[in-house]
């Protein structure tokens, strides 16, 4: 099992050492493209390895909890003052990437199984509106949003969250017409 | 987890008012004063202070680098201009103009006072350097400024003028085009009577 995960591990524990050294923080393009999904999907593998205690499901009733824990916080590290609070403060910049590690992938996770399918639509469609508003957002403010980061890069990231949201839109709308997804709506 | 973080995007955004972290500082300074933080400096005589002894008098901060090739010229010559518009106050000790190099490594009391003289006159006019990493992080966590080195000689930083209230407050913080606003802030902290100069 080890093998195909370590795949994904070792570029996150890559990510999070560089993200630690602060070698994103010149790059919106390479934070929102390499370092949060590096770092999320480090979180996911981890929970695979290491279930979530039982303590923890009975506070997370349907996937609520994780899944609204993981969104808010993505969108938390997705806004430029708080990206550019970690560049001053060193807890902040841990803060950042323990909890985009446990706070977003091993808590959408370990949830996901416990969602129901109209939670799961409702987060897949917050998962890609909060995207494309970000990518909007870095495309179209005139002024660089982060210090350090030059316009281009910031309309690149802007580009790059566009065209993942509506990636993101499409796949999910697929799957919500497909009638098996339908048919399915225990979640399972 | 919904309080705790809508609360924490409430707070980075002041509100769903700004994204970027100049932007919410102001928002901030300007609904809620921001106390100067414990952090000494070296000024250009020599002379170590702590920031709070600012206190009793209004005073204008802004941070800077002196191998700078561009928005910090903009900032001195704002502040030159607030001191040509408020000469009795600065007389009387009752406005003080701080400039803070932010570069450790490269600038020295011999360089922050040369590059004040590029503006004029002393009168008023204070440069200074950080006593070490300690004291300028901690003048970053209250101001909110932020140096970004882009890998050339240049470093990305914040540029903005930070006014202090006579209670060591920050109270606003400017943009180098907001000349004419800073000026009137200074004019209405300035009015008041029995703030003289410590």
């Amino acid at each position: 099992v080890l093998p195909g995960r370590s795949l994904i591990i070792a570029p996150g524990i890559v990510a999070a050492a560089l993200s630690a050294a602060g070698a994103f923080d010149n790059s919106l393009l390479l934070a929102m493209s390499i370092e949060v999904p590096a770092l999320v999907l480090l979180g996911w593998s981890l929970a695979e390895i290491f279930p979530s205690p039982r303590c923890l499901e009975r506070c997370n009733s349907g996937g609520l909890t994780g899944l609204l824990l993981a969104a808010l916080l993505a969108a938390l590290w997705m806004i430029p003052s708080a990206m550019d609070w970690v560049k001053i403060d060193g807890a902040m910049r841990v803060a950042r990437i323990v909890s985009l590690i446990f706070g977003v992938g091993y808590a959408l996770r370990v949830s996901w199984p416990l969602a129901g399918t109209l939670i799961r639509w409702a987060w897949k469609l917050e998962a890609a509106g909060m995207m494309i508003r970000f990518g909007i957002a870095y495309l179209f403010v005139e002024r660089t949003l982060c210090s350090g980061v030059s316009s281009s890069d910031q309309r690149a990231a802007g580009i790059v969250l566009c065209v993942s949201g509506i990636a993101f839109l499409v796949g999910f709308n697929r799957k919500f017409m497909s009638p098996r997804e339908s048919v399915n709506a225990d979640g399972s | 987890v919904a309080l705790a973080m809508g609360g924490s995007i409430w707070k980075a955004t002041a509100g769903f008012r700004a994204l970027a972290l100049d932007d919410v500082r102001q928002i901030e300074f300007a609904g809620r004063q921001a106390p100067l933080p414990r952090a000494t400096l070296t000024a250009d005589d020599g002379r170590h202070f702590d920031i709070r002894q600012l206190a009793g008098r209004v005073a204008i901060v802004e941070f800077f680098y002196t191998r700078c090739p561009t928005v910090c010229s903009t900032l001195g010559s704002v502040l030159a201009t607030v001191q040509r518009e408020y000469p009795d106050a600065i007389a009387a000790g009752r406005l003080q103009l701080l400039s803070i190099s932010f570069d450790l490594a490269h600038d020295d009391s011999v360089a922050v006072a040369a590059y004040r003289r590029r503006f004029g006159s002393p009168a008023g006019w204070l440069t200074a350097i950080p006593d070490g990493p300690g004291s300028l992080r901690a003048l970053q966590r209250t101001f909110g400024f932020l140096i970004q080195d882009t890998g050339d000689i240049t470093v990305a930083h914040s540029s903005k003028l930070y006014l202090i209230s006579p209670h060591g407050v920050i109270v606003g913080a400017f943009d180098a085009d907001e000349s004419r606003e800073l000026s009137a802030a200074v004019h209405g902290l300035l009015r008041p009577v029995g703030m003289q100069g410590v």
